[in-house]
């Protein structure tokens, strides 16, 4: 999997592109690397899913961290381009309720 | 009227019909953590297409995969993990590993009690809190969550047997399939 981080519009939001699958093999890597980010002052997290075809349950353990970080830091996460598997995965552990789901990246990083 | 919150639950039964093997295949892999994916691919080589849904039956099966060869066999190569299966008309498996099997199965119920009736009481900072299951097995990659999406997805029941090394599940197709 490729992770592209990079900071939005504004300064406390860190925009995360992932491309490839989400699964055990990838999940703590990419979990360590994006809240290294959000500690460093960025905890408003936008995750763009939509290069992600595969979610797994370490994918999706990996997201619940993400939340639980941003939440300890008076932050919050928000979902991009969600959609096939890594929708129903996390439509079916309920974490779909824990983030914001939006239909684009301007949307996302737009709203407040 | 009153409100109920049904919840689900692993339900542990030796002589329940998903064991029965009769007429399914069977395929065995050694414990290689490395390899869930590929196994699971395997099995599902000669899968009706209608029946995968993208890859969400793969991903299914590799958790089923996954807990059996790193929570049961330790990913330890000498140990076996059996997978029988049926991709006639539905979907069912068998997969049993030679660990000493789930023993934390009635804890993890009463931690799925709690996580769903926070959910539904609308309290989400229990719910967060309460999102992943953390038993003494787990570490930094398990997820905690990959038999919560399995009760949901395996909608026609998953058992575990007397030792819990041993799960049956069945997945019905409600439209003509495949």
């Amino acid at each position: 999997m490729k992770l592209h981080l990079e900071n939005g519009p504004a300064k406390d939001q860190l925009v995360a592109t992932l491309q490839g699958d989400l699964d055990l093999y990838a999940s703590v890597e990419f979990c360590n690397q994006v809240t290294r980010q959000m500690e460093a002052g960025r905890p408003q997290l936008i995750l763009n899913f939509s290069q992600v075809r595969y979610l797994d349950s370490s994918g999706v353990g990996a997201v619940i961290r993400l939340v639980q970080k941003a939440r300890s830091l008076k932050g919050e996460v928000r979902i991009v381009g969600l959609a096939g598997t890594p929708k129903k995965v996390l439509e079916m552990s309920n974490i779909i309720s824990l983030v914001k789901v939006f239909a684009s990246l301007d949307e996302a990083k737009a709203w407040s | 009227m009153a409100n109920y919150l049904i919840v689900r639950k692993l339900i542990v039964d030796d002589r329940n019909e998903l064991f029965d093997a009769q007429g399914m295949k069977y395929a065995e892999f050694p414990s290689d953590l490395n390899k869930v994916r590929v196994y699971a691919t395997e099995i599902l080589s000669e899968c009706p297409p209608g029946f995968l849904e993208g890859n969400l039956l793969e991903q299914q099966l590799s958790e089923l995969i996954k807990n059996g060869i790193k929570h049961g066999n330790k990913s330890d190569p000498r140990k076996i993990l059996r997978v029988w299966y049926d991709l006639r008309k539905r979907v069912r498996f068998i997969v049993e590993d030679e660990g000493e099997g789930f023993q934390n199965l009635e804890e993890w119920n009463d931690f799925f009690r709690r996580r769903q009736t926070a959910l539904y009481q609308g309290d989400f900072d229990t719910f967060l809190n309460l999102a992943s299951y953390r038993g003494p097995l787990s570490d930094e990659s398990d997820g905690g969550n990959s038999l919560i999406a399995a009760l949901e997805y395996w909608n026609g029941g998953m058992i575990y047997n007397a030792r819990r090394n041993k799960v049956g599940v069945v997945r019905w197709y409600s439209s003509a399939q495949p």
